[in-house]
């Protein structure tokens, strides 16, 4: 017996061209999404439409293809391609997007080179970094991408390390389930006040109480660990504090060699909240959501129409 | 006693890491007996999950750097372990468990205060292989050991479960890492909102809109927030497989 959909959710975006993720309050079972834009205009043989469904393997769609003189063919994309991916957050598996970039030089911010790309905002969990020891093992946020050549870890100031890194496989990661997080540090301004960098954006609020765990000698600076502080200021990626840093060593990362050998990388622990008056402890950040290839989301100010359905529940 | 009288009592038991729901019931439906059973561990397997991934994401982390498997972290060692300990001792952290005095039986030892450290079954094998490894099964006595209690290192006994935190592709070479949380003393809780306990649900055939009496309905709710209270008496120790 057929099961019902019901529509659950729809929307239009301004596509610029890259992969995004659209978030639900459930998990959906179709998906489609139609390009507006450029329907019924004979494009050169791009995606007027292109759909998903529950079961279908990450990277995957079926898409709608017209070609210039008006034809349509149907066109698949198959797995592990630039087509939709599902996002369950219900459990904390990671996504599965694991690739190997061949280069990060050391530079600020760094820039990877690969052909893979991950989107914006993902984050992306960085391993055998060969000749940049120093990022293996941490997460960072990926803040733009030059399709198929290379990402950038915008919070990353690379360019006091010696060497570029020669290979870099990653992963991309869901963020941790419940705000506030414990984020890494990439950077502390040996300054008053101290401002402290994450390689994530950190999510925290002005008057939130953190920690800062650096417990390592090996990253400088190890008056400051153990430290609590209340956040003045913040940005995206930035965290100004009420600790005066002025007289403190300088904070910089290990040598690549020294990470080698075991280190353990400095964090910001949040332990309490003034602003929100313990609301955001509540908040359970997990999402369902569908990540949105390149195949599928459009060109750049493409208008993108889409329509998520959930089969109705039966007894 | 009829089946809309079934009613559950959920207990914790021991340290908050571990806890089991009894079923006080007597319904003579058998269905109706081993689905409360089930969603009653379906509960609080989910409560220790929230709870583990809470403390998975805002712990503070110290990697084991004491081993000499090539990574970062690398695997287990006692001075690694130790090195948690004295950083809780330095923090007025206490013991979760009291010390287990020596007794006159063969094979056995006294166990110290300890800590609590929170694990992955993965780590049976490694934690076998750190100086100072005592089995739960060489304590003196067996009161107040949890069967999810694994072995006692320096000031420190595990608990271990298949659902232990993994950080997968977490370390320097890639491979997955272990986060072990080790605390002490009122150093997390859980917060229930908004006054919803822990609840078992039970509705007969025909309870609401159900004219043909077609539906019965069993099914679990809570709201709770785990939350570390104090960041200084929890930590995360992270380690790979040697």
């Amino acid at each position: 017996m057929a099961t019902p959909q019901t529509l659950i959710a729809s929307g239009s975006f301004t596509s610029d061209g890259a992969a995004r993720t659209l978030t639900f309050s459930q998990p959906v079972d179709y998906f489609v999404i139609r390009n507006r834009s450029i329907w019924g205009s004979n494009p050169n043989s791009l995606a007027v439409e292109s759909t998903w469904y529950s079961g279908y393997a990450a990277g995957q769609a079926t898409t709608l293809v017209e070609a210039n003189t008006g034809v349509l063919s149907a066109v698949a994309i198959a797995a592990g391609g630039a087509g939709f991916t599902e996002i369950d957050q219900r459990t904390l598996a990671d996504g599965a997007l694991v690739a190997t970039g061949t280069a990060i030089p050391p530079a600020t911010p760094a820039v990877v080179s690969d052909a893979n790309n991950p989107a914006v905002g993902d984050i992306v969990r960085m391993y055998n970094t060969t000749g940049m020891l120093q990022i293996s093992g941490i997460e960072f946020e990926v803040t733009a991408i030059t399709p198929g050549v290379n990402f950038t870890l915008g919070y990353l100031p690379a360019a006091a390390f010696a060497a570029a890194a020669t290979n870099a496989d990653y992963r991309v990661v869901n963020d941790y389930r419940f705000t506030e997080r414990r984020r890494w540090i990439t950077a502390i301004t040996a300054a008053n006040p101290a401002v402290i960098t994450t390689s994530v954006s950190h999510g925290y609020s002005v008057g939130d109480k953190i920690t800062i765990n650096n417990p390592d000698a090996n990253f400088g600076m190890p008056q400051i660990n153990g430290l609590t502080a209340t956040i003045t200021a913040v940005t995206a990626s930035t965290i100004t504090t009420d600790i005066n840093a002025a007289a403190f060593t300088a904070f910089a990362y290990p040598t690549s060699a020294i990470a080698a050998a075991g280190v353990t990388h400095p964090q910001v622990i949040p332990f309490g909240e003034v602003a929100t008056s313990l609301a955001s402890p509540t908040d359970n950040a997990s999402i369902f959501g569908l990540r949105l290839g390149t195949g599928v989301v459009g060109s750049n100010s493409d208008v993108m129409d889409w329509f998520a359905f959930a089969k109705e529940e039966s007894n | 006693m009829r089946q809309s009288e079934l009613v559950t009592k959920a207990r914790e038991e021991g340290s908050k890491n571990s806890s089991r729901l009894e079923i006080g019931h007597k319904s003579n439906s058998l269905v109706l007996n081993e689905a409360a059973a089930r969603l009653g561990q379906s509960m609080r397997e989910t409560e220790d999950e929230l709870i583990r991934d809470m403390l998975t994401g805002t712990a503070s982390v110290i990697n084991c750097t004491n081993g000499v498997n090539g990574d970062n972290p690398t695997e287990i060692t006692r001075a690694d372990i130790d090195n948690v300990v004295a950083t809780l001792q330095n923090n007025d952290c206490d013991f979760i468990t009291n010390m287990i005095g020596g007794e006159n039986k063969f094979g056995t030892g006294p166990v110290r205060d300890a800590y609590f450290g929170l694990g992955d079954t993965n780590l049976i094998g490694q934690l076998e292989n750190v100086n100072g490894f005592t089995n739960k099964a060489q304590y003196p006595n067996q009161q107040n050991v949890l069967s999810a209690e694994w072995c006692s290192i320096g000031n420190v006994r595990f608990y271990l479960s298949s659902r232990g935190s993994v950080t997968e592709n977490g370390s320097l070479l890639g491979n997955d890492v272990f986060n072990i949380f080790i605390g002490g003393q009122e150093s997390y809780t859980k917060i229930e909102q908004n006054s919803i306990s822990a609840k078992f649900i039970y509705h007969p055939a025909g309870h609401g809109d159900d004219p043909a009496e077609l539906r019965q309905t069993a099914a679990w709710r809570m709201a709770q927030v785990p939350r570390i209270t104090n960041d200084a008496w929890i930590i995360s120790l992270r380690c790979t497989l040697s």
